[in-house]
């Protein structure tokens, strides 16, 4: 770190900052404060149109763009290192980690890859979009040896039913080897979109046609449909497998050389991972990264493995626990983690962000040698607070599952959305379940949700029973509500490589979709 | 004969791979001092 | 021989096997080929102790094995004291056996075939391969190629497109009807079918005989111009690419009237069968002719990356002398093109295996031959896995096809021990050497100090070549450079004083005045080119020339710009 500080003494944020009289950690912490996104926006602004030198020193090479809010997503520039970085830990060392755990079973065919490239072209002549988007970018001349998804689909020019395209060339070959995604609910709701249309794609594999109803641009079509031949014979194969039916794990049955998913599929991705299992089987799971655009942060070394490894070397880690006092700037460094406890993140990268908080709080879970291993627990502004209560999404989802254990419903997604409608608020949970459940029983679950919420957030409790919060309440969606909104967010030209789960619902269009969608019965 | 340059492709990844983990041990051994 | 490993995939290293080692090679899958490859690497004393005994065991019935009595013989030490150390000379008269169909004279069995090689004195050797050889060098070729692909995949791509410049495979035979071919005609027949269909050059380009080099190369050009999808460049001997490159400058005309009409320049002169057959796949392409003309107007000469946009691959030789010609070339090429070592080798065989990208060294094919080096100035030989990192040793080999503990008189160095395995590279031939009274240099020694001269200077030297002067006691050093002109007798006097710093006898020769100053010779531009094109033989192409970086004649005065001699003599 203190190398870092020494290289971008000259840049404009350097200087104001006296960078060249800082020599300790401690003179660090005094002279440079605690920044956001905010700190760096005008500087961003004069980066993009070309300038150098302002907060960084290290050479820019991309601009990650946040799912912030729609109308303006946030510009997070990525330098050459950290590019690097992601591009070693996200393929060589991931790959090298699955290939130890596996051995043999991984025959090293080809993958199925859902992660696309949709870039924006910046006045300074680089690229904006998202990170894993950035690495596919950088191997696009050997996509075709490693993956099954036609170049159409992956730089995809306009939008398109990709979900279709991506499994009619996976399912095509049959040594099929791995899926890798960015977010487990791409791959979850790829497998749901066969579940339910599997007969047509099916047929398209047998005849060598594009289904009509599709919608794909003319021009892919053509192109698509000149590199299909009729297989009947897997066709055949395939039909007989599906036939059978989804409830025992279908992955397996299609593709015998399947051997694992690479994805991020923990913390609130948790729920899309249990479904996926009803697919997999045994078929095991490699959890990626614990990483934001700003830096990436720590990563599995092991199959199955949700603790993530800090990586030593990719920036300069602060922790401040959580229970500390709003008002102290106190932070600890590394070797100062105690586990079970937790901390919010603070990071100072080579790409111009010094002491940035990305309001992400993290649990040390465990030790590997001298680096902790942490996981996600919830993020600091996707917590609900109608009085003073800060309920975390780890709460939300404690609460929400022990629902479903009770009630004995399988859940395929939550949100909670703090209604201050009335008054006093309250705490709404909505709530999507694979089966349509009876509303006869409302005031039961009523009950229930509400128990869950106490006991997860004991805050609660008391200020209810204090007048000061309303009795929580919970209402359930439709059916493919989720997938629904997903869809929506894809169409308005959001990449799938971005789309995080919604846990809270804190905006109008949020609020008018899901409660245009619950269900009424 | 061609069909399994995939699969060497892969293998020179996963050989890099190996070589970075090994890296990486050696890093989480001295967090720490490397962090700062 | 003893049970060596247990290990299921590798019981050929077992030594109990009906088949030789190159048999049961030729018949894995390419996977399991690698797989061997990589634990040959890691085994390398083993290994050869094996493949020793397998050549003996498949030439102890013939001639020179009962002779040296090979069923006899258990270890390698026995092998040594019994088998001198031998040259080409000292098979002479088995080979004019083989030639007339004799069997069992060198190995068990005939000749499959011959390789004629141009030799020091221009009078073509015959070198004998047997069947397990050819073997050997097809297993080789294998698995260079497999290795390559890895490292440029992209090249794979359905729609991309080689251009491989290869040699005709001639077809002589000898009195005793063994057929006679070229080195590198072999590796084009060895190519897999998918590799065929990507290349540029139609099959009936790449196979005529009785083509003269001017209507070849015109044809090649043609050919390359015309695809847009060129990924890579496939040709043993750059400098021959580099020529097409300014030959197509020059016949740019006529080379974009040709594809713009799907024709062939009738000042080409092909025969009338091969015309009409490439006629027939030279569809017209105005729109790419149009493309070329744009290209052309906007950067004042064919630009490489504007024609070319995907051309992101060389393969060819990189080593010894090698090394200018590529560094020559990499300036007119886009930065980003990858240079693969195609491999040394010689017509003897196949010897090393490239793994890196834009490193000319490689691992020893150690399951195909009996490596022995010599350390310069001494007796006794090392195996391979006694070698030294940075060392430099004389390349002594055993064959399948006959040559035993055979002296290559070439140089190679150790780049790198990896797992006990050495990664060589060719440096030159031992005969290259200086050699003046009691001064002994040799020529990669002198080289080297050369290029440490040019680095000093911020000069870039394109060709040297050395003479030494008997008559009047001097170095002479023949340069052609790159672009800039040279302060002539600052680097002149820089070389001398570095040389003498660095070799004692030379100081002390030039001390004494017994030798005379060193001299520099600047060349024109295109000197090198042109003494390719003269150097060519009868029937063959500049990729198969090989041009001396030891001359004993000055050349012609009309080529030379500058003579630079120390300024008081």
């Amino acid at each position: 770190m203190l190398d870092l500080i020494t290289k971008n003494a000259s840049t404009e944020y350097g200087k104001k900052y006296h960078f060249d009289e800082i020599t300790t950690i401690e003179e660090y912490k005094k002279n440079v404060p605690f920044s956001i996104y905010d700190d760096y926006a005008s500087y961003i602004e004069r980066m993009i149109e070309g300038e150098k030198g302002l907060i960084t020193n290290d050479p820019i090479i991309h601009y990650a763009l946040t799912s912030g809010s729609v109308d303006n997503p946030k510009k997070i520039p990525v330098s050459a290192d950290t590019v690097k970085l992601y591009s070693e830990y996200g393929s060589q060392f991931s790959f090298a980690v699955i290939s130890r755990a596996l051995g043999k079973k991984w025959k090293k065919g080809r993958g199925l890859n859902l992660m696309e490239v949709k870039f924006e072209n910046l006045p300074n002549g680089l690229f904006a979009g998202s990170i894993s988007g950035r690495g596919v970018y950088s191997i696009k001349n050997l996509l075709f040896l490693m993956f099954t998804s036609p170049k159409e689909v992956v730089f995809p020019a306009e939008i398109m039913e990709s979900k279709y395209v991506h499994l009619r060339f996976a399912l095509m070959d049959k040594s099929l080897s791995f899926i890798v995604s960015a977010f487990m609910t791409g791959v979850s709701d790829l497998m749901k979109y066969l579940e339910m249309n599997w007969e047509m794609i099916v047929d398209d594999i047998e005849h060598g046609t594009i289904n009509p109803e599709i919608k794909i641009p003319e021009d892919v079509r053509a192109q698509l449909l000149a590199r299909i031949k009729p297989d009947p014979k897997r066709a055949a194969e395939l039909r007989a497998e599906f036939k059978k039916g989804f409830s025992n794990p279908i992955i397996k049955r299609i593709w015998p050389e399947f051997a694992f998913v690479h994805a991020i599929g923990s913390g609130g991705f948790s729920v899309y991972t249990d479904k996926m299992r009803h697919y997999l089987g045994d078929i095991p799971i490699y959890f990626s990264v614990y990483a934001a655009s700003e830096s990436i942060m720590a990563i599995c070394n092991g199959m199955e493995s949700q603790e993530f490894v800090l990586i030593p070397d990719s920036a300069f880690y602060e922790f401040i626990p959580v229970d500390q006092d709003e008002e102290s700037n106190e932070t600890l460094t590394l070797d100062q983690l105690e586990t079970g406890k937790d901390y919010e993140i603070v990071i100072t990268n080579t790409s111009g962000f010094y002491r940035y908080r990305i309001k992400d709080v993290v649990r040390v879970v465990g030790w590997y040698q001298k680096c902790p291993k942490i996981q996600f627990v919830y993020r600091l502004n996707q917590m609900v607070s109608i009085a003073g209560e800060k309920t975390t999404e780890e709460c939300i989802s404690w609460s929400v599952r022990e629902f479903a254990k009770e009630v004995k419903c399988e859940l395929v997604d939550y949100s909670v959305y703090a209604d201050t409608i009335v008054s006093p608020g309250r705490y709404v949970i909505i709530m999507e379940t694979e089966k349509h459940i009876a509303k006869d029983k409302h005031d039961e679950y009523r009950k229930i949700i509400g128990e869950k919420l106490n006991i997860a957030n004991p805050s609660i409790g008391s200020k209810i029973k204090g007048g000061v919060l309303s009795p929580s309440d919970i209402t359930f969606v439709q059916e493919e509500t989720y997938a629904l909104y997903r869809d929506l967010m894809i169409m308005r030209g959001i990449s799938g490589n971005q789309l995080k789960p919604v846990r809270v619902i804190d905006t109008l269009v949020k609020e008018n979709f899901f409660f245009a969608l619950v269900d009424k019965e | 004969m061609i069909k399994i340059i995939p699969k060497l492709v892969y293998s020179l990844n996963v050989k890099k791979g190996y070589q970075k983990i090994k890296i990486f041990d050696e890093l989480t051994k001295n967090a720490p001092e490397i962090n700062k | 021989m003893e049970r060596i490993f247990a290990q299921k995939d590798f019981n050929i290293l077992n030594g109990e096997n009906e088949k030789s080692i190159p048999e049961i090679l030729k018949e894995m899958p390419p996977q399991q080929l690698i797989k061997f490859f990589h634990f040959m690497k890691k085994n390398p004393e083993v290994t050869q102790k094996v493949v020793l005994q397998d050549i003996l065991k498949h030439a102890e019935k013939s001639e020179f094995g009962k002779a040296m009595g090979f069923s006899e013989m258990k270890t390698i030490a026995e092998f040594q004291k019994k088998v001198p150390i031998s040259q080409y000379c000292d098979y002479e008269s088995s080979i004019d056996d083989l030639k007339m169909g004799a069997s069992d004279v060198l190995f068990e069995g005939k000749t499959a075939s011959f390789i004629a090689t141009s030799g020091s004195s221009g009078i073509p050797k015959l070198i004998p391969e047997s069947k397990n050889g050819e073997l050997v060098k097809a297993i080789v070729s294998e698995i260079r190629t497999l290795l390559l692909l890895s490292l440029a995949p992209e090249i794979l791509a359905p729609d991309k497109k080689i251009l491989a410049i290869t040699n005709p495979n001639e077809y002589d035979k000898t009195q005793g009807n063994i057929p006679i071919g070229s080195a590198s005609g072999q590796a084009a027949k060895d190519m897999p079918g998918e590799m065929q269909k990507k290349m540029v050059l139609p099959i009936e380009l790449m196979g005529a005989k009785n083509l003269s080099n001017e209507a070849t190369d015109y044809l090649t050009i043609l050919f390359t111009l015309k695809e847009k999808q060129l990924a890579a460049v496939v040709c043993s001997n750059i400098a021959h690419f580099n020529i097409l490159l300014n030959k197509m400058n020059t016949f740019k005309d006529d080379l974009l009237e040709d594809i713009n009409c799907g024709q062939i320049s009738s000042t080409v002169l092909i025969p009338d069968g091969l015309r009409e057959s490439l006629n027939h796949r030279l569809k017209p392409d105005p729109q790419r002719a149009q493309e070329l003309r744009e290209i052309f107007e906007k950067h004042h000469q064919l630009d490489i990356p504007s024609i070319w946009p995907n051309f992101s691959v060389v393969s060819c030789w990189m080593s010894a002398s090698a090394q200018r010609i590529v560094k020559d070339i990499k300036m007119r090429l886009p930065e980003w093109v990858k240079f693969l070592e195609w491999g040394y080798g010689a017509s003897e065989g196949k010897f090393n295996i490239p793994t890196k990208p834009n490193d000319p060294a490689g691992f020893l094919a150690l399951f195909g031959y009996f490596f022995e080096f010599l350390p310069q100035g001494n007796e006794n030989t090392l195996q391979a896995h006694e070698l030294k990192q940075g060392e430099y040793y004389e390349l002594i080999i055993t064959s399948y096809s006959g040559l035993y503990r055979y002296n290559m008189k070439d140089i190679v160095y150790v780049e790198e021990m990896e797992d006990q395995s050495p990664r060589i590279v060719f440096i030159s031939k031992s005969s290259e050497r200086l050699q003046l009274d009691n001064l002994e240099l040799m020529a990669y020694e002198m080289d080297a100090v050369i290029q440490k001269i040019t680095e000093e200077q911020n000069e870039e030297i394109r060709f040297v070549q050395m003479l030494t002067d008997k008559k009047e006691k001097k170095l002479v050093f023949i340069i052609e450079l790159l672009s800039r002109e040279i302060s002539g007798e600052l680097f002149r006097t820089a070389l001398e004083n570095r040389l003498r710093s660095e070799n004692s006898v030379y100081q002390e020769n030039r001390r004494l005045k017994q030798f005379a100053p060193l001299e520099i010779i600047i060349m024109k531009q295109g000197y090198r080119d042109s003494l390719f094109t003269r150097s060519i033989m009868a029937g063959k192409n500049v990729n198969q020339t090989k041009l001396k970086i030891m001359v004993d004649n000055y050349p012609e005065k009309e080529n030379i710009i500058n003579w630079i001699k120390e300024e008081n003599s």
